[in-house]
């Protein structure tokens, strides 16, 4: 099964989720209400054992063939069904819960947690600058202060117009505007991967800015992915394993309750 | 030049700040009490520089070598906090606070502790699988929202703790009678469940390179609640094992902590477990006598200093 962990408002994540259920895998989307549900059972030395709740439904650990994380944190807004003055503390132990789960699971997960996000690296746009500037490319200059977070660009002598430009990373590969990149943008493609690699993200959403004559600069970037884009899409789907049973798995799941007496 | 960040009347701030004055060391308080009265300006491209100033002061973040956090949540300071977070007030002591921050990530001075390096903490299941990495046993652990799993596991392991998964309500207990009647509640939310592990309790404070150990005698299941809770606490000095102390300091090395105060327990047996791993501890209910682990931290912050991190 392929599961999406993900804001349950997360348009982008229930795209996904409902693509790759018509193309006959089984899909399902994990929410916070799915913390709320009996069912959950993590051993930390042996994870592949446990089991999960997606979408309401218990399932093995085992039948999970990768989870894509684009939850960043677990916020006590999102826990209107717990008392009020336990949100905070509820929030707080599912993200922890969350955090140790989906590193310790076997299976593909993308992106792997950091103790800062749920799905990523945890960095503002100062880090990203920063390791773009460590892996020798170049970045924006970014100002914080008390009053607030001012980048060049918004100086009033700031430099002739620039242009931004967002780029998906998918694993090795880049998309511009929801295409392949042309020869043209290839330089600006490079430089989202290479700042990909660097982070170890397999998924990154990268803002490069991007003048006349001059490299591209690196203005921010995030692990949440413009995934409507057909081939953004695609190429998400593509990163898990191939289901010899992709054909079956359309079929509703049966709420496994015993799950342990599962053979 | 040594940057304290947090408040000063906060007992390790206090006794660091003491122990530099002593050594007559170049020791500057940012006291977030005053973030009122506090402007920062840092400025981030291929290096970071910056500075913040406050009562007249103003320091040159390029000149501070090295920097001891303990801050708390800005908004929760009392001239803060009367006005709200969403005030013009609330949101200066955030950006003051989130410029300090985000120059103690990427500065190359050396910082006790960078904040993403203490983060570890704020999931102990996620941490004590470092742990495990690092070579120390971790107690039997299950995380569950399932009622028959977590009694199953108490009819299994017979004395069993709970304890929270973040770093919020952390008071770790052994499950009562009562507490088992009320299993059915872990389904409204992931609960961690560890089988109890006998022994006596050990506090190891890695400094860089150094340690202090002691050994802590309470009858309580938390030995830091013991006097709320009327038991008896009494510490005394410790010679931990080379082969221990050494794992210690590589565990705190690994979590990027220059400075870390490692929980651990000897079983009757001789098996070192580690519950968990604090990355800003209040040090100062374990300090010697004589005030090692502030000289320690001290030690570390006026030798080390700028690249040392």
């Amino acid at each position: 099964m392929r599961v999406v962990v993900a804001h349950s408002s997360d348009a982008g994540a229930v795209a996904l989720v409902e693509r790759w259920q018509a193309e006959g895998h089984a899909a399902g989307l994990l929410t916070v209400a799915d913390l709320s549900a009996p069912g959950w059972v993590h051993d930390p030395e042996r994870p592949a054992l446990g089991s999960a709740v997606v979408g309401g439904r218990a399932l093995r650990v085992s039948e999970l063939s990768g989870v894509v994380t684009r939850l960043m944190t677990v916020v006590p807004l999102e826990l209107p069904w717990i008392h009020e003055e336990d949100r905070e503390y509820a929030a707080q132990e599912m993200h922890a819960f969350l955090l140790a789960w989906l590193t310790d699971l076997p299976c593909l997960v993308i992106n792997r947690p950091t103790p800062g996000c749920l799905a990523g690296p945890a960095w503002g746009p100062e880090e990203w600058v920063r390791r773009a500037f460590d892996a020798g490319m170049l970045g924006r200059e970014i100002v914080r202060g008390s009053r607030g977070i001012a980048s060049s660009a918004d100086a009033p002598d700031a430099a002739p117009a620039r242009a931004t430009v967002a780029v998906e990373v998918v694993r090795e590969r880049a998309f511009i505007a929801g295409k392949a990149p042309s020869a043209l943008d290839q330089p600006l493609a490079d430089v989202a991967l290479a700042l990909a690699r660097g982070a170890g993200a397999e998924l990154l959403h990268v803002e490069l800015e991007t003048g006349p004559d001059e490299a591209p600069r690196v203005v921010s970037a995030g692990p949440w992915l413009d995934v409507f884009p057909e081939r953004v899409a695609c190429a998400v789907g593509d990163l898990f394993p191939v289901s010899p049973r992709a054909q079956n798995a359309a079929q509703p799941m049966a709420r496994v309750t015993h799950w342990e007496n599962a053979p | 030049m040594i940057l304290l960040f947090g408040l000063p009347d906060d007992p390790p701030i206090a006794a660091v700040r003491a122990r530099l004055a002593q050594q007559r060391g170049n020791a500057l308080m940012l006291d977030q009490r005053d973030v009122l009265a506090t402007s920062a300006e840092v400025r981030f491209e291929r290096d970071v520089s910056g500075w913040v100033s406050w009562g007249g002061v103003r320091v040159d973040l390029n000149e501070v070598e090295a920097a001891y956090l303990r801050p708390y949540d800005p908004t929760a300071v009392e001239s803060v906090s009367r006005v709200g977070r969403d005030s013009p007030e609330g949101r200066h002591a955030v950006e003051v606070y989130e410029a300090i921050r985000v120059w103690s990530e990427l500065s190359d001075a050396c910082i006790v502790n960078r904040l993403s390096a203490m983060a570890s903490n704020g999931s102990k299941p996620y941490q004590a699988e470092l742990i495990r990495r690092a070579g120390f046993a971790v107690p039997t652990t299950l995380l569950t929202t399932d009622p028959e799993r977590a009694l199953a596991f108490v009819e299994e392991h017979g004395q069993v703790i709970y304890k929270s998964l973040s770093g919020v309500r952390s008071i770790v207990s052994r499950l009562n009678a009562d507490m088992r009647q009320r299993l059915s509640l872990v389904a409204n939310c992931p609960t961690q469940l560890q089988r109890y592990v006998p022994g006596f309790d050990v506090r190891v404070h890695v400094i860089g390179d150094e340690h202090v150990a002691c050994r802590i005698v309470s009858d309580a299941d938390d030995y830091r609640y013991a006097s709320r809770q009327g038991r008896r606490l009494e510490l005394e000095p410790f010679a931990l094992p080379l082969d221990c102390a050494e794992r210690c300091r590589a565990l705190a090395a690994e979590l990027g902590l220059l400075m870390a105060g490692v929980d651990l327990r000897c079983t009757p047996e001789g098996e070192w477990v580690c519950f968990e791993v604090n990355p800003s501890p209040g040090f100062t209910f374990f300090e010697t006598p004589d005030g090692r682990i502030a000289s320690s931290l001290v030690r570390l912050m006026t030798s080390k200093r700028r690249g040392a991190a």
